[in-house]
């Protein structure tokens, strides 16, 4: 009873955050569903056999693991496009989406939004793995060096790396903005 | 561009001026970095350019995971699922159960013990007492007369009141 309760708290505090890291890791927004629906299975056949503080921990470790295999598996890295870019079009599928007030400022802010999301998956495996934990997913530097196996020193210099790659990647429309 | 930038401006620089844009800097080199600005104007720039990144980087939102991914989970690990609920249920269910018969039982057993006694029944067992008591009493009245009438005079009296004389004859006698 308690362990179903504990796996639905963890099933909706992590859903989201092992899809977002899959999807990135991936571009693919089909094996990230697969992904997420595996590491969710294998958290339900393991509960029990860790503490919950460390499931965080846990669960981000078997999406990164699955996340390799995935990748070593189909190569799916160099042979399929972009989640993003799917349809080529997707700053006109994000013009005829929004329904704020604003819409000019929405729909640009998206663009660019879209844009950095399109930078980060571009970046090497490493740097995006440590990025993504850190920036989106909101771990800390001792969090990640737990879930990647990696030193702590390892994840700063990953960070930075990726932060320096990102506006390499970024720099046209940075200095247009600026 | 950048890079001409980066000859002008060290490695080392570079990088906190990255952690300053990035707010996880400490104290010591936002003010380093300040002061870099004021006097620098380039640093200014490539410090605004990586703000403005990471402000937007700060932006990105957690993808959705879609209900169906939800779903199908349930399917997959529903059988267990329901185990784990239907389980302690079920015993709370048949505790319940077994407690409250135990207890109707308990609670008719002793209404019936109850009822067994009736008024004419009641009388019956007085009665019963009293003729046992009476017969008790008369058995009692027997044993003292016989005692008193029987046994005192002829099997204790008797064989003192000879003793007594034989101890009499020897006495005078001697």
């Amino acid at each position: 009873m308690l362990e179903t309760i504990g796996y639905k708290a963890l099933v909706n505090r992590y859903k989201n955050r092992i899809f977002s890291y899959s999807i990135y890791m991936l571009r693919n927004s089909m094996d990230a569903e697969d992904v997420t629906q595996e590491v969710l299975i294998r958290l339900w056949n393991n509960m029990g056999k860790f503490k919950l503080p460390a499931a965080g921990s846990w669960i981000m470790r078997t999406t990164h693991n699955l996340c390799i295999d995935y990748l070593r598996r189909n190569q799916i890295a160099r042979q399929r496009s972009v989640y993003i870019d799917e349809d080529d079009n997707s700053e006109e599928k994000i013009m005829d989406n929004h329904k704020e007030n604003q819409p000019e400022i929405t729909t640009q802010q998206n663009i660019v939004l879209e844009k950095i999301k399109n930078a980060v998956q571009k970046l090497p495996e490493n740097l995006k793995s440590v990025f993504v934990l850190y920036e989106i997913e909101g771990f800390k530097y001792k969090e990640i060096s737990s879930v990647l196996d990696i030193p702590i020193n390892s994840v700063k210099v990953y960070m930075l790396r990726a932060r320096k790659k990102l506006q390499e990647e970024l720099k046209d429309y940075a200095r247009q903005e600026a | 561009m950048q890079d001409k930038k980066l000859n002008n401006i060290d490695e080392e620089i570079l990088d906190k001026i990255i952690a300053v844009a990035y707010k996880d800097a400490p104290v010591t080199d936002r003010i380093r970095i300040y002061l870099l600005t004021k006097k620098n104007p380039e640093v200014k720039k490539i410090l605004n350019e990586y703000r403005q990144t990471a402000g937007n980087v700060k932006k990105i939102p957690l993808e959705e995971c879609p209900d169906s991914v939800i779903k199908s989970l349930e399917t997959k690990t529903g059988k267990e699922n329901k185990s784990f609920i239907i389980k302690p249920a079920y015993a709370f269910a048949i505790t319940v159960l077994v407690l409250s018969t135990l207890v109707f039982v308990l609670l008719n057993q002793n209404k019936e013990k109850e009822q067994v006694y009736s008024k004419a029944e009641i009388e019956n067992a007085e009665l019963q007492v009293k003729t046992s008591l009476a017969i008790l009493n008369k058995v009692f009245k027997k044993t003292e007369n016989l005692i008193r009438e029987d046994i005192l005079p002829k099997r204790v009296g008797k064989p003192v009141h000879k003793s007594l004389s034989i101890i009499n004859e020897v006495l005078i006698g001697g």
